[in-house]
């Protein structure tokens, strides 16, 4: 039949012209055109990202950007001060990373110039010229891994560990929920940066910690009947071995009003220490205690101090607000993998007396041991996250209002620590109107990147930043993609627990895959 | 007659193809709805590389974007007869090869697309599966079966690679065919290809599994096949093994002699064939589930006078169900009714939050036209999270631009609203809402917007679905106009038989109303008056207390 053969090849020629169709439109539109009869303008370019004035490390992939509104051709010349000069020309910015890379090298310590030239409506527009500047301070990490998650409630579709490499646009998968499904993946952490020695958690039926030493990784179990639960916030010390947990009960709680959405509590929470040798749970009744909630362990580079930080107990939901956490810290013996008796207070939050209303007082200072504690500045409020950079001159925290998870509130900043002087201080370098969090040093601690909410208010994107000598940061950059505009405006997911890592992470995801899917596991044991 | 009996093919297509369009266009049309508002197809070029970086991926990506078409039902309709035409002809084209006896051959092409049509009364079946079903067809009929040995094992070497990446395991069709076909051909045929593409299939599994991230079994049940990603797709195999069956059985029928034997034949066959299609398809159909597809049909679409008609003729058996005629009657100012009408307790009214698209999405409606904003906003959000296959919804991103910017978070919103403006069916909204996002006054005004505004709630607490006639009642201090919250307000008490309580929610609500009418009136005393008329168990300044606010994780 005629009419037979006529679908047939109505068919084929719809399912398998397709894909060259798409690869054309594809070269079509990376076409160029040079800026003609150009009309100058004194004012910046409106461009996204705002990488205006930002400062760059040498080895970062190229700058792209966009400019808002409908541009039909972008021209962008980047000069060298010390020499050099890359040009992108089409309908989006795009420079070659080999000749992109050449030219930051070569202007270390000084600055790039960019023209930037737009077609709009037929008429070629050049702006004012800005500058990018190369730090001196080398970023020496291959890359970041994070994980990608849709902001959401309970419930969570596709997810993933992933890693990116700094130097490029491109990203790879750690491991993503595809292989497990209905399994959560989250946490990834390793060792000061090192891929060697590292740890995840997947939670689901069997829910278990994933932990890759030297290329050989073991699932374990690590809820125990004398612990409140499984293993979560995690930090490896140092020499390897060990990693502190916390181990918490945590329920998630829904605002009614515009402005806020979510609430993380706690109900209780406590912090041990896994030896990843013996697979057994170090605890001490010093940081057990039933009138605190210990939270977000982190050991200071020579492993000798564990911070932490701590509140007083509330009841939910009528005190949840009252929930201040303080940071705090005791001394570890990693040679015997026992703690200190005495807990210290670096920063106290207001604490209310129990039953009593919240009273905050900016100038009271108290302190439960040697040291005298520091009020937390500001507005009084809650610390989380705290992160020693490497060089253990400072502890970078997140500070809130109250509470234990400052992801879902907007006024949640980092502040930086002073650990020679004892000064905090917001990073209003860094800071926005918005969620700032999850912030990580490189091993230099010249650089750091967190997690921010600037962008659209609940996405949360990637930023870096530099941080000098004298402990001042510079303006921070989202983290570069190409046609980041289209890519981010596409993007369904946050990016969260950002941290570098040294070189590109091994890990056989398939078989660790196979064995949660299994339900395979060790058992830790509490010591 | 003669002109009959020539065109007897394409008048019995055309008759099976007007079967099927009224089928999906008038009786089951809120299936078509369903499905569309599981996938958001985006044309750009990430859309098409996200597929197509998985085995079945083209297959996806052809689906998707017929799927989006079920926007509209007639065009939706029209498009999945195509599809069934493709399907039934592709069979053809295979068997009449060897078909001694062409029109009853013919015939038998039906059957596969009748028991498609049956198993596609699982809503968890996804268009995708068609299109591979299709692409493994065209693969069937170009199978080069009467040429070299040479010539068929390099059409199977390209071939079936191409169709396991491009379609996914209907590939497994092709292999069946090709091995049985070439098991039963005439011994004096030289040149045998039937162990070849069992090996082949061997090697291309196994390459999948290297390299596909996701479990083994993902890769038999088709990556994009059924929405339950987890269960495997029994009917499918079915639909595919009777497409090989009748392909291989149009080889075998005998040639009938005589006009009225062929006649009979015919005529007994082709009415077989159309009867089975109009009393096995709808068996496939759970009315049940396919009552409560319906009701959020029409709640999306707000016939709230449909609703309570469809509710008076039939029975409803789902909590959802009673949920949405509650709604329905709620928005007409009809709650009186209520009882007139299956009641499911609290549950009917709001039911309780579990991962489940549907239940999450239709309980999120209630809250949306309460302006309980944010809770709508939750819900929706994991309505869109427990699609099990990942994908994203348009009907879903739509509400959560429309959230946002009532809630003035305008940024998020423009966000959703780009990702719309790539879409065929929700562009033209999405262009209408960029002009409003910012634009406080315009939005204040709107007719739906502005009311919504004005009913959230301002000050802060934990929401609870354990006490919503709590909230219901701050619903109505904060807006005295929300009569849908005045509705439920009264409607809870009685369905837990609480006549004290509903008195008491009566006489606050007939105060409230008057207190708004003449604002200076002292018919409250004090504010902490009219609240302690509905916070009559207060744990704290918001009348909620801990229970049923804290969720898991």
């Amino acid at each position: 039949m005629k009419t037979n053969k006529y679908l047939y090849y109505f068919v084929s020629l719809v399912l398998y012209t397709l894909l060259p169709l798409w690869g054309l439109g594809g070269l079509l539109s990376s076409c160029s055109e040079t800026p003609s009869n150009v009309k100058n303008v004194d004012e910046l370019p409106a461009i996204y990202p705002d990488y205006i004035g930002v400062t760059i490390p040498v080895g970062i992939a190229p700058m792209d950007f966009d400019m808002e509104g409908d541009v039909e051709y972008l021209d962008v010349v980047v000069n060298g001060q010390k020499g050099g000069e890359v040009h992108s020309n089409g309908k989006i910015m795009d420079i070659d990373v080999d000749e992109w890379h050449q030219l930051v090298e070569q202007n270390k310590g000084s600055e790039l110039t960019f023209t930037v030239c737009a077609k709009v409506d037929g008429q070629w527009t050049q702006y004012k010229p800005f500058k990018m500047y190369v730090s001196n301070y080398s970023l020496d990490e291959w890359g970041l891994t994070y994980r990608r998650v849709a902001p959401g409630y309970e419930v969570f579709s596709e997810m993933g560990l992933y890693q990116r490499d700094l130097s490029n646009f491109e990203e790879y998968e750690i491991i993503s929920n595809t292989r497990t499904p209905g399994m959560c993946v989250n946490c990834h952490t390793s060792n000061r940066t090192n891929p060697s020695n590292f740890l995840f958690h997947a939670r689901g039926e069997n829910p278990v910690t994933v932990v890759q030493k030297d290329g050989k990784h073991q699932l374990l179990s690590t809820k125990t009947p004398e612990t409140i639960g499984l293993c979560v916030y995690p930090y490896w010390h140092p020499d390897g071995r060990y990693v502190a947990f916390s181990t918490n009960t945590t329920r998630q709680a829904f605002h009614i009003v515009k402005d806020e959405r979510i609430e993380v509590v706690d109900l209780e929470s406590d912090l041990q220490i896994l030896d990843t040798e013996t697979n057994e749970l170090i605890l001490a009744p010093q940081l057990k205690k039933a009138d605190a909630w210990e939270t977000y362990p982190a050991f200071s580079p020579d492993g000798k101090t564990l911070y932490f930080c701590s509140a007083q107990p509330q009841a939910f939901p009528q005190d949840y607000k009252k929930v201040k956490y303080s940071l705090c810290s005791v001394s570890f013996d990693a040679k015997t993998g026992k703690f200190g008796e005495q807990i210290d207070t670096l920063i106290k939050a207001p604490q209310p007396p129990k039953g009593a209303s919240i009273r905050v007082d900016e100038n009271e200072i108290t302190n439960r041991n040697q040291a005298p504690a520091r009020p937390l500045g500001g507005s009084g409020g809650s610390l989380s996250f705290p992160k020693p950079s490497y060089d253990g001159k400072y502890i970078m925290y997140t500070k809130f209002d109250y509470g234990c998870f400052p992801i879902w509130h907007k006024e949640a900043d980092l502040y930086l620590l002073d650990l020679k002087t004892g000064e905090s201080r917001p990073l209003t370098e860094v800071n926005c109107d918005d969620t700032d969090s999850y912030h990580n040093w490189n091993t230099n601690s010249h650089w750091f990147v967190f997690a921010s909410r600037r962008d659209d208010g609940l996405y949360t994107r990637l930023y870096l930043s530099s941080i000098d000598d004298k402990g001042k940061a510079t303006k921070p950059f989202l983290l570069p993609q190409k046609n980041p505009k289209h890519y981010y405006e596409r993007m369904m997911h946050s990016y969260n627990v950002p941290d570098f890592t040294s070189e590109k992470v091994e890990f056989d995801a398939r078989s660790a895959a196979n064995e949660m899917n299994a339900g395979k596991s060790v058992q830790v044991k509490a010591k | 007659m003669k002109l009959i009996n020539k065109y007897l093919n394409a008048i019995l297509t055309l008759i099976f193809i007007a079967l099927a369009y009224c089928f999906w266009a008038f009786i089951h049309p809120e299936a078509l709805v369903y499905q569309e508002q599981l996938q958001m197809f985006l044309f750009d070029k990430e859309y098409l590389m996200e597929r197509i970086l998985l085995p079945g991926g083209l297959a996806r990506y052809l689906a998707e974007f017929c799927g989006q078409f079920y926007n509209q039902v007639f065009l939706g309709a029209t498009v999945l007869c195509l599809l069934y035409l493709f399907v039934q002809q592709l069979v053809w084209m295979t068997a009449k090869v060897h078909c001694k006896y062409q029109r009853v051959g013919y015939l038998l092409s039906f059957i596969p697309v009748i028991v498609l049509w049956f198993a596609m009364g699982d809503e968890n079946i996804k268009l995708t599966f068609v299109v591979a079903l299709i692409l493994a067809l065209v693969a069937m009929s170009a199978y080069p079966e009467g040429k070299s040995k040479m010539c068929r094992l390099l059409y199977l070497a390209v071939a079936m690679p191409l169709l396991f990446w491009f379609a996914g395991p209907t590939m497994l069709l092709l292999v069946a065919y090709v091995v049985v076909s070439e098991c039963i051909k005439p011994k004096e045929d030289s040149g045998r290809v039937h162990w070849q593409p069992l090996l082949y299939t061997a090697f291309i599994f196994a390459l999948g599994m290297a390299v596909v991230p996701c479990p083994t079994y993902r890769l038999f049940y088709g990556i994009n096949y059924y929405i339950q990603i987890n269960q495997f797709p029994t009917m499918l195999y079915v639909v595919m093994a009777v497409c090989l069956l009748m392909v291989i059985i149009a080889r075998y029928i005998p040639v009938f002699q005589g006009e009225r034997t062929e006649g009979a034949v015919v005529g007994g066959l082709g009415g077989a064939v159309l009867a089975s299609a109009l009393l096995i398809v709808p068996l496939g159909f759970d009315q049940n589930k396919y009552d409560v597809l319906e009701y959020d049909h029409l709640v999306r679409g707000m016939k709230w006078e449909k609703i309570i008609k469809k509710a008076e003729s039939t029975e409803a058996k789902s909590p959802l169900s009673a949920a949405s005629y509650n709604l329905a009657l709620g928005k007409l100012g009809l709650m009186n009714r209520a009882f007139e009408f299956r009641q499911n307790g609290w549950g009917g009214a709001f039911p309780p939050f579990n991962k489940n698209y549907i239940a999450s999405l239709m309980t999120s409606e209630i809250y949306w036209h309460l302006g309980l904003v944010n809770t709508a906003q939750r819900y929706v959000f994991e309505a869109m999270e427990t699609i099990p296959d990942n994908n994203k919804s348009s009907r879903i991103v739509r509400r959560l631009a429309e959230t946002n910017m009532v809630n003035g978070q305008y940024d998020v919103a423009r966000k959703y609203l780009m990702l719309l403006q790539k879409t065929i069916f929700y562009r033209k909204w999405a262009t209408e809402m960029l002009s409003l996002l910012g634009n406080e006054e315009a939005i204040n005004n709107h007719s739906f917007y502005g009311f919504i505004r004005k009913s959230r709630l301002n000050e802060d607490f934990i929401f609870s679905d354990q006490e919503i006639d709590k909230i219901m009642g701050q619903l109505v201090l904060q807006n005295p106009d929300n009569n849908l919250a005045i509705s439920y307000l009264l409607l809870l008490p009685q369905l837990e038989g609480n006549q004290q309580k509903y008195m008491m929610f009566l006489d606050f609500v007939q105060k409230r109303k008057m207190q708004a009418a003449a604002p200076n009136d002292s018919t409250f005393s004090s504010t902490t008056e009219r609240e302690s008329i509905v916070n009559d168990s207060i744990n704290d300044s918001s009348g909620i207390t801990v229970k049923g606010a804290l969720r898991a994780k």
